[in-house]
């Protein structure tokens, strides 16, 4: 379709200058020059190439982390035998940052040319870009032609992993204490036997091989390993209530942080992580494996999750992962500690799990409903604020004792700590055997 | 930051004070037109009358071109049809005198002579005259915005500037036109000036019995022409050409590169959201004792977790202990965790209030 461009209007306005000294009448002067005006624009507009003759490609991550930028590059290629000037945008949503949608290019003849921009992306999730508008001007630079070429292109935006650094930290920290290098009495020295060594002066005297020691002129201990291979699954609840923001950010970020860390911690130390992602239906479900592609997998499967608002099946999604994790794990539960729902639902079904599987439940407390439960109000408004933030603690205190009165272990922690005292009690649940 | 209303009334204010200074300032001044044969004001013409009168003139204000029995016709400012024009050049062909002094006009032949770059500064003329009948006049002083005329082959001229003169008379049929370079000399406020009564004199009223016709001026506003008529036709074609332009300029940016993106956005919902609705329900039932014992149990609970008793140990065993390890005296910490009834919602406050002192002094004690 033609389009005048801003020249064929900067021209326009140039004219009246002109007119101001040729003594044509008016409509004269104007049938006259707008009508050589007319003339020439529309000679441009049908002298400019067809925008689908031009080669288009868009050069474009698959994946990009929430928080990490990237590079987008357009290549534009010309086959014409004359210089083109071409305008393009291109169909990039608000929240992928990007520091432009739109590039012009001076493209040479039978040649390339290229314009980049950077992307922040603002949110997760999958983007469909689909396609790019090309316009391209006549060789007057008056009228252009444009047009829409399909150039279908996907952009995984993965969640954000704030604790990787902690994770990191954690998982040297249990190698070293599971080869011997620190002492940490009670924590990393597993009960699974590993092998016999000498004693040394930090060495445990209740581990010394008495049998070992008499065949040997030095005492000998017997070391020990965290057992491996065992099976952590996450429940990620994606329901109503993981959709309200907690320091600005949802629920359900601050838990697939913590599900990734998790993943993370549990996998490089040779336990099998799986997920399981639900709210009515189950959303997710990857399978319980080790190693350093389980984290990609599992991150794979959250980005595309979204909070549902809608009221969470934790029977079915219990029922769910009863059938598909078989053997003994670790069910970690990532969901809100709301009352109502736990009375109704969670706990009436948790001892379900809880025969066969150890239950961790976490959940990230909100620090501006504690600021307000320990803050002197100042008026009446703010009193009245204080007693209902008292009373919804009490109300998460209730449920937490319900918890751990069935057996679960409750990680209730404000958003930056969940994920870390969550692999923690991960790592005092591996180091006492209670798996 | 003013209201709405605050700024409505504000704004009318304003207008108020803008009009009553457009109606102080702008207010007729009763002095008539100017170049009004009726008005005594600096600009009118009604000295000019009443001297021609004095000299033995016969004075006709008339808005109808002059007969056959005046001698003399005066135009102060031209703003006769064509007909009217017609039919007083027809009276001069007939042997009419007249006199004009408005420079615009085409009742006379003579072209407008050099213009001073600023129009307002007031022509010097010397006093040579051509004309036999204005040879009584001395010195004249056109104030500003007057004119001087390029003297035609054949027409006599009075009062030069450089080769264009003051007043220059052609003879037409068996008449003749007069051309005054501005009615300004005609004026109340110049007609006592240097020889302009006499100028007036000599040309209006030669001789006693003289019937002139006065061609009323127009008044102002009035004529035929609208605003439009005054801008050339260039002008009128550049103004088009102007809207041409925007026109193109509208279509240029009307059409998009590239269509609006579209994309769904999460719900954003604080999750304290819900305690705030807590409170304020709480508040709007003015449910202050309890809020009171909430506030109360919760102070109970974490007093105990501190001092080591059970979770659920009695407010006055809290209240003891907590004494006993502090300075506090018991009686206070247990009206903070078993508040009495309450009047309202200052109450509350002091109540929340003194809990909270009680928690700081024995946690710091």
């Amino acid at each position: 379709m033609p389009v005048p461009t801003r020249r064929l209007a900067l021209v326009a306005l140039a004219l009246a200058v002109p007119l101001l000294f040729v003594p044509l009448g008016v409509a004269g002067a104007l049938v006259l020059a707008d009508g050589l005006l007319v003339a020439i624009a529309l000679w441009d507009g049908a002298r400019a190439p067809r925008p689908g003759s031009l080669q288009v490609e868009r050069e474009l991550p698959a994946v990009v982390a929430l928080g990490a930028e990237a590079e987008l590059v357009w290549r534009v290629r010309n086959p014409s035998p004359r210089p083109l000037v071409v305008t393009l945008a291109d169909q990039l949503a608000p929240s992928l940052g990007a520091g432009t949608r739109r590039a012009r290019l001076v493209v040479p003849p039978g040649g390339q040319a290229r314009a980049a921009t950077t992307l922040r992306p603002r949110r997760r999730g999958r983007f469909e870009v689909a396609e790019v508008v090309l316009r391209v001007d006549g060789p007057l630079g008056l009228m252009a032609r444009q047009a829409a070429q399909r150039l279908p292109t996907t952009l995984a935006v993965h969640p954000r992993y704030r604790s990787a650094s902690e994770a990191e930290l954690r998982i040297n920290r249990a190698r070293l204490l599971e080869v011997g290098l620190r002492s940490a009495p009670g924590r990393g020295g597993g009960t699974e036997f590993d092998a016999l060594r000498e004693y040394s002066v930090d060495d445990e005297s209740r581990r010394i091989d008495w049998a070992a020691t008499a065949r040997s002129p030095r005492a000998i201990v017997r070391t020990y390993r965290a057992e491996r291979n065992q099976s952590v699954i996450c429940l990620l609840d994606t329901g109503r209530t993981m959709a309200a923001r907690v320091a600005g950010v949802p629920r359900l970020e601050h838990a697939m942080d913590a599900v990734m860390m998790l993943t993370h911690v549990a996998s490089r130390l040779g336990d099998r992580a799986g997920l399981l992602a639900f709210d009515q239906e189950v959303q997710a479900a990857v399978g319980a494996r080790s190693g350093a592609g389980q984290l990609a997998r599992v991150t794979e499967a959250l980005y595309q999750l979204e909070p549902a608002l809608v009221e969470s099946d934790y029977r079915r999604a219990f029922t769910f992962a009863l059938a598909r994790f078989r053997r003994r794990s670790l069910l970690v539960l990532c969901t809100e500690l709301a009352e109502q729902a736990f009375t109704e639902t969670v706990l009436p079904a948790l001892p379900l799990v809880g025969r066969h599987h150890l239950v961790v439940v976490a959940a990230v407390a909100d620090p501006t409903v504690a600021g307000w439960a320990s803050s002197s109000p100042e008026d009446a408004g703010a009193t009245y604020r204080t007693a209902a933030a008292v009373s919804a603690r009490a109300d998460r205190r209730r449920v937490v004792a319900r918890l751990r009165g069935l057996g679960a272990t409750v990680v209730d922690a404000p958003p930056g700590e969940l994920a870390t005292r969550l692999a923690d009690a991960y790592l005092r649940v591996k180091a006492t055997g209670r798996l | 930051m003013p209201g709405p209303a605050s700024t409505w009334v504000r704004a009318g204010a304003f207008l108020a004070v803008i009009v009553a200074g457009v109606l102080l300032v702008g207010r007729p001044t009763g002095e008539g037109p100017p170049l009004d044969p009726g008005s005594t004001g600096p600009l009118g013409t009604a000295a000019l009358v009443v001297l021609l009168e004095e000299l033995g003139a016969e004075v006709d204000v008339t808005d109808a071109p002059p007969g056959p029995a005046h001698d003399v016709a005066l135009v102060l400012a031209d703003d006769l049809d064509d007909a009217g024009r017609g039919e007083l050049a027809g009276w001069v062909q007939a042997g009419g005198t007249l006199v004009v002094a408005d420079p615009a006009s085409t009742l006379h032949p003579f072209p407008v002579g050099e213009v001073p770059a600023l129009g307002m500064i007031e022509l010097p003329v010397d006093t040579t005259c051509d004309l036999p009948a204005l040879a009584p006049v001395g010195a004249v002083e056109p104030p500003a915005g007057s004119v001087t005329y390029e003297l035609l082959p054949g027409a006599d001229g009075c009062f030069r500037r450089g080769a264009d003169v003051y007043v220059a008379a052609t003879a037409a049929g068996a008449g003749a036109v007069v051309a005054v370079g501005g009615a300004g000399v005609f004026t109340n406020q110049s007609i006592g000036e240097a020889d302009h009564a006499l100028l007036a004199a000599s040309l209006l009223a030669p001789r006693p019995g003289t019937r002139l016709a006065f061609l009323a001026p127009p008044a102002p506003g009035s004529g035929s022409e609208g605003l439009a008529e005054l801008v050339g036709d260039n002008v009128k074609a550049a103004l088009v050409q102007l809207g041409l332009a925007f026109a193109t300029y509208t279509l240029w940016r009307a059409r998009r590169l590239g269509r609006p993106v579209e994309e769904p956005q999460p719900v954003a919902l604080e999750a304290s959201e819900l305690v705030v609705a807590v409170g304020r329900l709480l508040q709007e039932a003015r449910h202050h004792d309890e809020a009171a014992r909430l506030v109360g149990e919760d102070l109970r609970r974490r007093l105990a977790e501190r001092l080591g008793l059970a979770p659920d140990a009695a407010a006055e065993q809290v209240a003891e202990v907590a004494a006993a390890r502090s300075a506090i005296p018991a009686a206070r910490i247990l009206a903070a965790l078993e508040p009495p009834p309450l009047r309202g919602a200052d109450d509350l406050v002091a109540h929340v209030t003194h809990a909270h002192a009680v928690h700081e002094e024995v946690v710091h004690a």
